[in-house]
């Protein structure tokens, strides 16, 4: 809990400003590793610091500290209420209280058990053994199991009276094998990515998944390469995440569209007059946001505006129905948005970004979409990816592949690559399997100042026509 | 200075936790502390206008606790309190304390020793909330978006032993794209002292560069095509270096792009001479464990290897001498050597390709043969018998290290820029890179 009382500091200070609000954030974050069974790296970081925040003549300014004494903050509110009122005659646009809406309420994510439940050595025994399970061949140089945990309160509080609670548990599991055969390496590698407690940490789930990966990362030291061929593509959902990702979360932002990301991670190929109208993909295609699901790592109640939280469809039967827009974004351009004004911490302003972006399932069972197959190629598992600038022409590599001919897995491929651009892509989706799994990333960095932040990732397998796939060099 | 005043500030407080911590070490023992802080202006512009502004003091302690077998770490934020802060500390310590007993033991652990001290303090007078309202000024009438990032940084590092080194600075970037409809052209202006004049004259010379991003764009499609690669498009190549190519640690477990290199199955151009060089001045010469790295450390000379870089973890893993890399054992300061090719023979030389001056995105697409992908950026030209025709629409390419940097090498500048780190993820970076333009024979654009 917040170690000063917020609600009155934000009532001492409201006098200063049109608007004022304080927002603090206490987060832990626990890095665990074991490589090649000995210890790798054991750090906890007590990260705790507040951002204040004010409105003077339409322009919302910033100030952070850590220091919650009242000097601290009082030197916080003379930065953020010298520098916004200094600056407001340049502003972008001219905000209202309307964008930042006063809302009460609480979020925890939840857990069946606990995260301080399990003691240093009971996690510190749990990832040994993954790592010791993954030594099934000499040609194993590297085995892997980093587990980090994050456990985040944070404290909103507005001169309006607004004010959210929110507290979260986080874990992102990470297990890999490398195998080696001369100067050639493969590396198969497995990751979950949840709201959840301690109940991830469990032996009969991890292990199996150990073994698996480092038997396959041997396999692939002496499988082909992935030919070079335009064919059917059947990509798993620990791929999909990073394809929705890269080709449909960034470029639905819309402080992208609205350029203000144009000198660092770019703009977007999508124009304002596009919702409403362009067909971004086949009308298999459902595409949400919803922070409301349960274990996905992106999930809130509450924005960093105060805004509340709800899923929203963004790309409907194929057609761009909706932005990854923010309350103020959504003033500036006049374009429907949702509930995703977020900073990475107390250290940085909110900016829109992704939250859970989701593909919603189909209607095909996964075998009959193997079995339909006359040829095609299965690739699993992210491990390169690159987008240009305005989130068009992509080309992303994975780990894993196999060839699948009449219906049936022929071989396994090494080095599967593929490339394309964004719409001609989707709207060669020819079908969506009926069953879901979630993924995401603790690690989406945007912004100037710079911020990574947490986005959760559901989808089923799907299938891709006319794809153009190829392998590594030989 | 009422600046310096956070910083002062904090070191006091440090200075304070570290005499605390120190003395209250039991038994065998040993503890090392980075201290990481900043007090920082960031104003992010867009269409000319301030889009938002943010001001920041954050200073982050990290404690490694170590016994003769053991070894974990904390880090939390300092306030400047000396009575919370110290509070905190005895907390944290007392939890590794705790933590220390579980861990399993570490046959790699790094004993500590005293690598001395050092204290390299280097102020400015800048007046960071002055700058901003010039840069609206000379850059008004422009598409302008980018980021102002100012304010003293300052990194730190004790250890038990009596290790103590000091690094301060007080620097600013401004970042920028100037954009004619979905063109742009980019630069960058850093330094420890505004300088109006040198401002102003970048600031000319990025919208003359934009008159030729007016010109047509030319139609270029994906093949092979011989390149000329300015110094910001060789920075984001060189960025790649960062991600394991010329770590010991990498080579060893299997991601270092650069294996076969160093296994001697494929070479480099003899043209190829980078290394760290620290007298750039952004960053600290010591580490984490405080060690001093060599102000020049070679790691490629003439094409051939002489070092990967190695930190004292991996030196113990693998029973080799370290190099005192940081913990990622990734560059730090790094510059490419440069060559003969003189800058107004570049034209001439290239004849007609592809002039890039920025690239966009890398990533490697085949670890095991050095390739990478990504995109152009950026005033990027297509030029005829050595002139410039026009714009070119962004291509996507997929190349080697081996061919760029090896087979297809054509020249070297004979000049190299520096390209400051720009990076703020969680604080600013302190790193940079000093780099020349290559002229490169074939370049394999895909899409």
């Amino acid at each position: 809990m917040t170690h000063f009382n917020i609600t009155s500091a934000v009532q001492r200070h409201r006098q200063e400003a049109d608007w004022v609000g304080i927002k603090w954030i206490s987060e832990k974050t626990t890095f665990r590793a074991i490589r090649n069974d000995k210890p790798e790296q054991n750090q906890s970081i007590y990260d705790r610091g507040l951002r204040v925040e004010v409105l003077i003549d339409g322009h919302f300014g910033y100030a952070s500290t850590a220091d919650f004494s009242p000097q601290g903050l009082e030197k916080a509110f003379q930065k953020a209420v010298h520098q916004t009122r200094q600056w407001a005659k340049y502003k972008i646009h001219p905000f209202t209280r309307e964008q930042r809406p006063l809302t009460k309420g609480n979020y925890r994510s939840q857990v069946q058990k606990s995260l301080d439940s399990l003691s240093v050595k009971e996690i510190t025994d749990i990832l040994r053994d993954c790592t010791m399970t993954m030594k099934t061949s000499d040609l194993l140089v590297n085995r892997l199991a980093r587990a980090m945990i994050i456990e985040t309160e944070i404290h909103a509080a507005s001169s309006d009276g607004g004010e959210q609670l929110q507290s979260f548990s986080m874990v992102n599991l990470e297990l890999a094998a490398v195998a080696r055969s001369g100067s050639e390496n493969q590396t198969r590698s497995a990751s979950f990515q949840n709201q959840i407690g301690a109940e991830v940490f469990l032996r009969h789930r991890l292990l199996p998944i150990c073994e698996n990966i480092s038997r396959q990362a041997v396999e692939l030291l002496s499988a082909e390469n992935c030919p070079a061929e335009k064919t059917k593509l059947m990509l798993a959902p620990d791929q999909m995440t990073l394809q929705i990702h890269e080709s449909i979360g960034h470029p639905l932002e819309l402080d992208r569209i609205l350029g203000d990301e144009r000198n660092y991670a770019g703009w977007s190929f999508i124009q304002l007059e596009d919702f409403g109208k362009l067909q971004y993909g086949s009308p298999l295609m459902n595409v949400t946001f919803d922070p409301t699901r349960f274990s996905e790592l992106a999930s809130y109640s509450f924005d960093d505006s105060g805004a509340r939280a709800t899923k929203e469809h963004l790309i409907k039967d194929g057609v761009l129905v909706r932005a990854l827009g923010s309350i103020e974004s959504q003033a500036r351009s006049g374009i429907p948005g949702v509930a995703n004004f977020r900073s990475s911490s107390w250290n940085r302003p909110p900016i829109d970004r992704m939250a859970n972006i989701n593909l919603e399932a189909g209607s095909t069972n996964i075998k009959d979409m193997v079995e339909g197959l006359d040829r095609g190629i299965l690739m699993q598992t992210n491990r390169s990816w690159s987008i240009d600038d305005y989130r068009n022409k992509f080309q992303f590599g994975c780990e894993y592949a196999q060839l699948i001919e009449d219906g049936k897995v022929k071989k396994i491929l090494k080095n599967p690559n593929y490339r394309g651009k964004t719409l001609e892509f989707w709207n060669n989706l020819i079908s969506v399997a009926n069953e879901i799994e979630t993924y995401g990333s603790p690690y989406c960095g945007k912004g100037e100042p710079s911020q990574v932040i947490r986005v959760g990732h559901s989808s089923p397998y799907c299938l891709f026509k006319d794809i153009d796939v190829f392998g590594g060099l030989t | 200075m009422k600046i310096a005043e956070f910083v002062r500030r904090i070191e006091a407080s440090y200075e304070h936790v570290a005499k605390i911590l120190f003395n209250e070490l039991k038994g065998s023992e040993e503890a090392v502390l980075n201290i990481n802080g900043e007090e920082s202006l960031f104003v992010r512009f867009n269409q000319n206008k301030i889009r938002q502004n943010i001001f920041v003091e954050q200073a982050f302690l990290r404690l490694q606790l170590q016994d003769t077998t053991r070894m974990t770490k904390a880090t939390w934020g300092l306030t400047g309190d000396l009575d919370i802060d110290a509070k905190e500390a005895r907390l944290r310590l007392g939890h590794l304390r705790a933590e220390l007993a579980q861990l399993p033991e570490d046959p790699h652990l790094v004993k500590l020793v005293d690598h001395g001290h050092s204290h390299d303090d280097k102020p400015s007078l800048r007046q960071d909330e002055e700058i901003i309202e010039e840069i609206l000024r000379e850059t008004e009438g422009s598409d302008m978006a980018g980021l102002f990032a100012g304010g003293p940084l300052f990194v730190g590092n004790k250890n038990s032993k009596g290790q103590n080194h000091w690094f301060s600075t007080s620097n600013f970037f401004f970042d920028y794209s100037l954009y004619y409809q979905q063109k742009a052209v980019t630069g960058v202006v850093a330094g420890r002292n505004w300088e109006p004049e040198s401002f102003k004259k970048k600031i000319h010379e990025s919208q003359n560069l934009l008159t030729l991003m007016k010109r047509p764009v030319q139609p270029v499609k994906p093949g092979k095509y011989r390149v000329y690669m300015a110094p910001g498009a060789v920075s984001e190549i060189a960025s790649l270096m960062n991600w394991g190519a010329l770590s010991h640690k990498a080579y060893r477990t299997g991601g270092c792009a650069l294996q076969k290199f160093v296994d001697k199955e494929q070479q480099l151009s003899p043209l190829i001479n980078l290394g760290e060089n620290f007298d750039l001045g952004w960053t600290p010469r010591f580490n984490s464990w405080g060690e001093v790295s060599k102000s020049h450390l070679p790691l490629v000379e003439n094409g051939q290897l002489t070092q990967l870089l190695t930190n004292s973890n991996s030196a113990m893993e693998y029973k080799i001498q370290g190099n005192a890399a940081g913990e990622y054992e990734g560059p730090r300061s790094l510059e490419i050597k440069t060559g003969t090719l003189e800058n107004q023979d570049i034209l001439k030389k290239l004849d007609t390709g592809l002039y890039i001056s920025n690239l966009h995105y890398l990533n490697w697409s085949d670890v095991t043969m050095a390739r990478f992908t990504g995109m152009t950026r950026y005033a990027c030209f297509w030029v005829e018998k050595g002139e410039i025709i026009g714009p070119i629409q962004d291509l996507r390419f997929d190349e080697s290290f081996y061919r760029c940097w090896g087979s297809e090498l054509a020249e070297i500048t004979n000049f190299s820029e520096l390209a400051p780190g720009v990076l703020t993820y969680g604080e600013r970076e302190h790193g940079g890179k000093k780099v020349p333009g290559l002229l490169i024979n074939t370049w394999n654009f895909t899409l």
